[in-house]
């Protein structure tokens, strides 16, 4: 009896360790998971003074996908794979004990051909609908409109082209609330990006 | 078989180990500056100085852009912002204790830099200018100040300009 219980005793040890210690884990076991994704952000601020530059209270800003206040996130990656994008943002915008509510959005380019401009990345760059933080589509989209063929099977000769996708970030915020302190305010967009898994 | 008992436990944790996922992240700011209002400031530094004995004709002309005697104002605001000038070009002043009136046509200059000689005329109809990377614009105000119906007495005038950050 003794005996049985000692194995059972160390198990509830281990778990009350644990307690604490447990996380959610979001686990990818894709097959290309040893294949690096770079993310170069061409923008690191998504700034709506870009787009007023004076901004008082009570007023609205909009940072539309085209105005050049958007920002730009360059992927690359493994060209025949699908990856997925997802986006998290502050809630608010904040100075001190002032909040500005604010909503972000992104929208993505997987058609490059050649070097595109930042407009020509913008203008042809598909909008997700409000409310979505998450996208999962082609590394380089096939424009003869077929599917893309196979991945080629990893082997030690073969290396995959690399291609490169981006991420156009805007949002809106506002309005300003009306007793709101004049400053700095900001907030934190977490982009992120990995192999789609199917 | 006393081994698998303590390996069993051990095995069981395994699953929770770390496995880290091939992603990548990045994070980059959201920002906006909120500004305000009042932050747009007009100080006078030194009044208009119209000496009556100068006079040609009935009339004293004080150069905005030349004359030590022209008033000096100071826009104090947000650097680099845009701002929309206005004033009213032609004002009469009557005599505080008596007849008699002054009729002033005003002349504005105006510059980045604390520099009179080097500033641009300004006109009286809406103008958009630009705050110095010093948070400073400088107006100077002259002009041509009509006495001949003016008696012995005392003249208190304002001069009305607007600004407003566009």
């Amino acid at each position: 009896m003794k005996s049985t219980l000692r194995p059972i005793v160390l198990l509830l040890i281990s778990f009350i360790l644990m307690n604490g210690h447990v996380l959610a884990q979001r686990i990818s076991f894709g097959l290309y998971a040893g294949e690096g994704i770079q993310l170069d952000p061409m923008d690191t601020e998504l700034n709506f003074n870009a787009k007023q530059p004076l901004l008082f209270t009570t007023q609205s800003v909009s940072i539309l996908k085209q105005d050049p206040a958007a920002a730009i996130i360059r992927i690359t990656g493994r060209q025949d794979q699908e990856i997925t994008a997802s986006i998290s943002a502050s809630p608010k915008l904040v100075l001190n004990s002032t909040q500005i509510n604010w909503t972000v959005r992104f929208a993505y380019f997987n058609t490059v051909v050649g070097n595109p401009s930042d407009a020509e990345i913008k203008a042809a760059a598909i909008e997700l609908p409000i409310g979505f933080s998450s996208v999962t589509f082609p590394f380089k989209k096939n424009l003869s409109g077929l599917p893309a063929p196979p991945p080629t099977p990893i082997n030690s000769n073969y290396t995959s082209p690399q291609g490169t996708a981006y991420l156009v970030i805007y949002g809106e915020m506002g309005p300003v609330p009306s007793d709101a302190e004049a400053g700095y305010y900001n907030g934190d967009i977490n982009i992120r990006v990995e192999y789609a898994t199917n | 078989m006393r081994f698998l008992r303590y390996i069993l436990p051990i095995l069981l944790l395994l699953p929770m180990l770390t496995i880290r996922a091939q992603e990548r992240s990045v994070s980059i700011k959201a920002s906006a500056t909120v500004v305000d209002k009042t932050e747009l400031e007009l100080v006078t530094m030194k009044d208009l100085d119209i000496d009556a004995s100068t006079a040609v004709n009935g009339k004293v002309y004080i150069s905005a852009q030349r004359d030590t005697k022209s008033a000096l104002m100071i826009v104090k605001g947000k650097v680099d912002a845009s701002f929309r000038v206005t004033f009213t070009p032609l004002v009469e002043i009557p005599n505080s204790t008596g007849k008699g009136s002054l009729l002033i046509k005003y002349e504005m200059v105006g510059s980045q830099t604390d520099n009179q000689s080097a500033s641009e005329p300004i006109d009286a109809a809406e103008r958009t200018l630009k705050i110095s990377s010093e948070g400073r614009y400088y107006f100077w105000l002259g002009g041509q100040i009509d006495i001949s119906n003016a008696r012995p007495g005392k003249y208190n005038g304002n001069f009305t300009i607007e600004i407003e950050y566009i």
